[in-house]
């Protein structure tokens, strides 16, 4: 190698720099979103091939109230809407706005988080247990309760840490690192949604 | 970040405009889902239209876009391989559908 390739090397990973240019906590967020991802693909895709497998499928809007759903999702789409201008307000330093979108976001989480116990407690009085249910499909109720529990469980942490950031956001102690890696969190489980709701309650 | 030049308003409205694609597709992929076509091909546009919502979440909502091309490249690397994994079999039900019409 030569000097000047050994000298740009040692620039960038000779210690006590970030190659990425970014964080450590913002770069451990994303390493821990792509993993994240990894384990809900993972869970779609044990779907997908029990789908293949299954010579019948429920039909969802026999099980599903749809229009219910799609409000879900207009919810999840709009919370990370003002999340995304709650970072944007936080990097600029304007800590009314950040408050005001904080606080939009967590209640539109608490607004999904809300219909989905409401559909859940629906699903379960019409029968439908985790190894069994009404629609003759036994793993119909499995994967719907795995997948979107799962999902649900990671929505409620995103509501705990975004709490945690809006109360020290309101004492003046977080960080605009602190708000950006909340909402990076924030929009990996919308991401998860889209995905969530195009396999399981579209196909 | 490139938007910390920019006014909060003008930012705000860049990402309503990203919502406002989002709901945009989201219907799209409801009438697809809603219509009558078969499983495989609905379940491959259904995940087209999931992969752009994503990625546009990912590079406007993340600000991916405005990252060091290092980071962009380690996370499209991830997104890579669970795109991979979760086309896969999707793709291979559509498939199956494809050379039963085309053998009937």
């Amino acid at each position: 190698m030569s000097d000047t390739g050994a000298t740009a090397l040692d620039a960038s990973w000779g210690g006590g720099t970030s190659p990425f240019n970014v964080s450590w906590q913002k770069l451990m967020m994303w390493i821990f979103i792509i993993t994240d991802a990894l384990l809900f693909a993972g869970l779609l895709v044990a779907y997908g091939f029990v789908r293949v497998a299954s010579p019948s499928w429920p039909d969802q809007n026999v099980a599903f109230d749809m229009n219910y759903i799609t409000m879900m999702t207009f919810t999840l789409i709009a919370s990370s809407w003002s999340m995304a201008c709650a970072v944007s307000a936080s990097s600029a330093g304007n800590k009314k706005h950040v408050t005001i979108f904080l606080w939009m976001t967590i209640i539109g989480g608490l607004f999904f988080l809300g219909m989905q116990v409401y559909e859940w407690s629906h699903f379960i009085h019409e029968g439908a247990r985790l190894t069994s249910n009404p629609w003759g499909v036994q793993q119909f109720s499995t994967c719907f309760f795995v997948i979107t529990g799962f999902h649900g469980m990671h929505v409620t942490t995103g509501v705990i840490i975004l709490l945690v950031v809006a109360i020290r956001s309101a004492l003046g102690k977080s960080t605009a690192t602190g708000v950006e890696n909340a909402g990076l969190y924030w929009h990996f489980v919308d991401l998860v949604w889209v995905f969530v709701f195009a396999l399981f309650y579209l196909v | 970040m490139a938007d910390h030049a920019e006014s909060g308003k003008t930012v705000y409205l860049r990402y309503a405009k990203i919502l406002g694609v989002l709901a945009f597709l989201t219907v799209t992929m409801i009438f697809i889902g809603e219509s009558g076509m078969s499983q495989g091909p609905k379940a491959m546009l259904l995940l087209l239209g999931s992969s752009i919502k994503a990625t546009l979440i990912v590079f406007y909502f993340m600000h991916l876009k405005f990252e060091n091309f290092g980071l962009i490249l380690t996370v499209l690397v991830g997104i890579f391989v669970t795109s991979f994994l979760m086309f896969v079999v999707p793709s291979y039900d559509a498939g199956q559908v494809l050379l039963r019409s085309l053998y009937k």
